[in-house]
Formats: C-alpha cells, sequence, structure tokens
C-alpha cells in the first residue's frame, strides 16, 4: 500500500527539464529519503506532490486518490515543511501553532501535544524571532503536525544546521515514525544523513528518477574498485584507459578503478608495471554508499 | 459550497489573529490622527481665524482635512498598507505554507480582501469621527469659528463616504501590486506613479477613466460639482475594483510562490 505514488511527472521551466517523467512510490509506514545532489530536481518535485506547481504531465496519487480530485481532502491528511518553515516571526511559537491550527480545524488541544512532542513546549511564549533556526524547525515541524497527519512531507529540514541540531531532527522524524506511525517523505542531498534515517530511498539526477527502492537495495548495488597509489596518477590513467579500465577518480598520486573481481586487480597492476609506472601500494575495496551515489549520478 | 462557507469564518478569524498589533494595523489606526491633529492645532492655535464670517466652520473645517488627504495622503496611505500589509507573508515565505493546508486558496484569498477593505474603512471612520470630535472641541476652544451654531456634519460624513467609495479601484491595484510583487519597490513607485498622474490629468476630460482619480472626482460630486462625467466615479470605481480583485487572484495565486 503507497501513501504517494507518481507516474511519469514532468515539470520544465523553459528549456531546463526540472521533472522528466518521475514514478516513484512512497510505502506507507515507511521513511523515504529522497535524494539527489543540489539543482536534481527534489524542491520541484515536492512542489509538484503538494498541488503548488501544475505538473505538464504525469499523475499524483495521494492515498489511492488523484491530487486534483480532491486536493483539500488531501491537505487535511499531509503535513509539509518546505524548504525554510513558514513561521510569522514577530508572533510566539504558539501563536504561530494557533494561526495554523484554526485553519486546520484542529482542537485546541493539540497544541500543547505537538509542543511536547518536538519538545518546544519550553520556548512556546518566545518570539520566534528570537529562535535558533533549529528551534524554528522544529516549530516548523510541530506545525506540520498539527492536524496529526498520516503523512509528513519535509523539503531538506536538516539544511543549514549543525551535527547537533541534525542530529535532533533525526531523532524527532525516527521517533514521529516509530511512536505515531507517520509515513515520512523528506528529501535532502546528505547521503549519510538518509543512511541513518530512510527505510527506502528514490535518487533523482537531472529531473529523473534513476533509482528507487529500499536502503538495503541500495547497499547491494555496491561494487568494488582498487585504490592505486604511484609515482604520476595522470599517466597511470593513461596507461589504464589504453587497457579499457575506466578511472573514476585521479587525483596527484591516487586513482581509483572500478574492477569486477581479482584477476582484473592483478590485471591492473601487470598494465602499470609494463608501462614502467612504480605501484607504491594497491588495495581492492568495496563501494560505500557514496560511490554508489556518486556513480548513480554523475 | 456548505464546506467553503466553513471555510471562510477560520479564514477571516486567522487573519485577524495576524494582523493585530502589526505596522499595517497602527498604519490604519495613526494615519487619519496625523493630518486632523495638524488641522486641528491650525485651527486653534492662529491668530487669525481659518473662517470667515460667511463660511460655515465645518464644510471649512472638512475641506481642510478631506482635500488633501483624497489629493495626497489617501493614495500613499493606501499603497503603504497594501505594502505593510502582504510583507507579513512575503517576508516570512507563508504562502507555500498557506496553499497547503485544507482552507480553499480562494476563501484565504478572500479574507485578505475583507480585512483589507475593512483597515481602510475603520481608518475612513476614524478620520470621520476625529473630524467631528475635534470639531466639537474647537466649538468650545475657539467659540468664534462658529463650530458650535451648525454641526455640518452630513456633508463632511458626505465628502469622506463618496471619496471612500469611489477609492475601491485604488485598492484594488495596490493590492494586486502588492500581493504579486515580493518587492516592496515596485507596488511602491505604481501607487506613487498612480498618485501623481492622476493629480496631472485630473482636470481633463477623459481624466475619469484614470482608477486613481475616481476619489477625486467623486469627492467634486459629493461638494456639487463634477457635472458632465460620462460615469459616476464611484460605480466606475467598484466596478474596475471587483475586476481586479478577481483577475489579481488568478494572476498572483501561482506568482506568489516563486522565490
Amino acid at each position: 500500500m503507497y501513501s504517494l505514488s507518481t507516474s511519469q511527472l514532468t515539470f520544465a521551466f523553459g528549456d531546463h527539464r526540472a521533472g522528466d517523467g518521475v514514478s516513484l512510490s512512497v510505502p506507507e509506514g515507511g521513511i523515504y529519503g529522497f535524494l539527489g545532489p543540489n539543482g536534481a530536481g527534489k524542491t520541484t518535485t515536492i512542489r509538484l506532490l503538494l498541488g503548488l506547481l501544475p505538473p505538464q504531465s504525469g499523475h499524483i496519487s495521494l492515498f489511492g486518490q488523484p491530487l486534483q480530485a480532491d486536493p483539500l481532502a488531501a491537505y487535511g491528511r499531509i503535513g509539509a515543511l518546505i524548504e525554510m518553515p513558514s513561521l510569522y516571526n514577530p508572533l510566539s511559537g504558539r501563536a504561530n501553532l494557533e494561526i495554523t491550527r484554526r485553519l486546520y480545524g484542529a482542537p485546541r488541544s493539540r497544541i500543547d501535544q505537538v509542543l511536547a512532542l518536538v519538545d518546544m513546549a519550553h520556548a512556546a511564549d518566545k518570539r520566534v524571532k528570537q529562535y535558533s533556526l533549529g528551534m524554528k524547525q522544529r516549530l516548523g515541524l510541530a506545525n506540520a503536525l498539527l492536524n496529526d497527519p498520516d503523512m509528513l512531507i519535509l523539503d531538506e529540514p536538516t539544511n543549514g544546521l549543525d551535527p547537533s541540531g541534525i542530529r535532533d531532527i533525526r531523532d524527532l522524524l525516527i521517533r514521529i515514525n516509530r511512536e505515531e506511525g507517520k509515513t515520512i517523505f523528506i528529501s535532502s542531498h546528505l547521503l549519510a544523513e538518509m543512511n541513518k534515517l530512510a527505510t527506502h530511498v528514490g535518487i533523482i539526477n537531472q529531473g529523473r528518477l534513476i533509482f528507487e527502492g529500499t536502503l538495503d537495495q541500495l547497499h547491494s548495488q555496491s561494487g568494488n574498485h582498487v585504490l592505486i597509489e604511484t609515482e604520476n596518477a595522470t599517466e597511470a590513467k593513461l596507461a589504464l584507459e589504453q587497457h579499457a579500465f575506466t578511472v573514476s577518480h585521479c587525483n596527484g598520486h591516487h586513482l581509483h578503478v572500478p574492477v569486477e573481481n581479482k584477476d582484473q586487480v592483478a590485471h591492473v597492476n601487470q598494465a602499470l608495471v609494463t608501462k614502467g609506472l612504480p605501484v607504491y601500494s594497491l588495495r581492492m575495496q568495496q563501494d560505500d554508499l557514496e560511490d554508489v551515489f556518486l556513480s548513480l549520478t554523475q | 459550497m456548505s464546506a467553503l462557507s466553513f471555510q471562510l469564518p477560520r479564514a477571516l478569524s486567522v487573519e485577524v489573529r495576524k494582523y493585530r498589533r502589526t505596522l499595517a494595523f497602527w498604519l490604519a489606526l495613526l494615519s487619519p490622527l496625523f493630518l486632523v491633529l495638524l488641522n486641528f492645532m491650525i485651527y486653534w492655535l492662529r491668530e487669525t481665524p481659518m473662517v470667515t464670517p460667511e463660511e460655515n466652520a465645518w464644510e471649512s473645517y472638512g475641506t481642510m482635512n478631506i482635500n488633501p488627504s483624497v489629493f495626497l495622503l489617501f493614495p500613499m496611505f493606501v499603497t503603504l498598507l497594501a505594502v505593510f500589509f502582504f510583507q507579513i507573508e512575503h517576508q516570512n515565505h507563508s504562502w507555500k505554507h498557506l496553499w497547503v493546508l485544507p482552507v480553499a486558496r480562494s476563501q484565504q484569498y478572500l479574507a485578505k480582501v475583507i480585512i483589507l477593505l475593512t483597515l481602510v474603512a475603520s481608518s475612513l471612520v476614524l478620520f470621520t469621527l476625529l473630524i467631528w470630535g475635534t470639531g466639537n472641541l474647537l466649538s468650545v476652544l475657539r467659540p468664534e469659528l462658529g463650530f458650535q451654531e451648525d454641526t455640518g456634519m452630513l456633508a463632511v460624513g458626505k465628502m469622506i463616504l463618496w471619496s471612500g467609495a469611489a477609492s475601491f479601484a485604488l485598492v484594488a491595484f495596490q493590492f494586486w501590486f502588492s500581493f504579486r510583487w515580493r518587492s516592496i519597490l515596485l507596488p511602491l513607485a505604481l501607487g506613487f506613479a498612480g498618485l501623481v498622474s492622476a493629480n496631472i490629468i485630473i482636470s481633463w476630460e477623459h481624466s475619469i477613466w484614470h482608477p486613481y482619480t475616481a476619489p477625486m472626482l467623486a469627492l467634486a460630486t459629493a461638494q456639487g460639482g463634477g457635472e458632465n462625467l460620462p460615469i459616476s466615479p464611484i460605480v466606475y470605481s467598484l466596478t474596475v475594483g471587483i475586476g481586479i480583485f478577481v483577475l489579481a487572484y488568478f494572476e498572483g495565486k501561482n506568482r506568489i510562490l516563486r522565490g
């Protein structure tokens, strides 16, 4: 069962395709990490999902219903935090929540519940302009939780936060997912963060969804590479390319060369030695998630 | 329809909560005070009486307050008010949050229209009350001016009501400009350009088609002039204003999400 799914979603700003046939499926109860480099189309996709941009083609389905059929009913079941939290700085945290609460028609008691949930009860009566960015993000999350939504849609909620702020938001989201049973769709360009948080991952690059699956499936995409230290990496690169190897990284004295097995490692060594290039060290490694991400997005 | 009718009171209560004690609120409250207090001081303190024996004190005092207001201060007030009114949303990046809440965007927009018109109307009511109150005070402080003889407030009230009603299109245009642009410069520049151009062309026979002249022409009509106008400035302003409010919603509702 999917809380959110899209089919062939397309949107372009002039010639730039920010969404190019995006078909994604967010399983109910999961944390879906929507990954991609800056400018890949994450925010545009989120704006499409929320009906803030009209798709040029494709369909969006929220809780099994087309978004366009009854957007207000869909908005009643989601909470969203898009880029910077939308808060009225001259007002207190509580007054901000009261504004959103009235628009949701949620019970008054819900304000104290969400303040406790995001651990902001102590600062509720301070003006928002006195808040740190981390506090604003937590209040933004409280705002998104006021209607007790089935799903949260969050666009880079850890942007600009320090490591401790990032950890606080991560712990909070895990708690909201596990204890409150909310499905979470979260965009980020921080792979390590999604590795700690997400159950499912979608990777977007240049407007196209290039991977979708569980975190384990992403890990299983990883291969091996050999890390070489030599006198002159540029010459070594040329030598290896003559033997049909691909060099993924080349920097000063070091090269990364993707390989499939140990025989290829020996072949790499032989190619360099035959060319008269000294090999100081040669180590076979498994790609980490970053390598997988880079190989998918570059 | 029933769902929508529940949404408007919700949206209105939020707008009232949001604008309490903001810059827009104080501007609406304090602007009428500025002009009326200035004229009150002149009428009270000037040695040579401001009212000649053949003049009606209330009409003289009313005109001294209303003319500079209609020809200069009121359009500036509306321009500034609309800018302050929308900056609270633009500065806090609120549109993307408001537009994904389960209250129709049209209802939230309508609530904003109603609240801005209420602020303008409240300011005009306060302006009228201040003229009446200070006029009565002058009847005590400077009895020789003749304020106690004939209230004359009906004529003053008519001038304010007519010019106020005819400012509907002006309010609608400035609402649109401040709604659609995050920048404060463009609405301010257009507001002042509208005001200056209206003052320049006011004596031209086709000036009525410039919506910013409508309050001036309506004031002239209330003062007994304004003959040969092809259409009532109030009717023209209300018609154009309604059209602009509708157009502004469809033109601006997606545009405001940019940036």
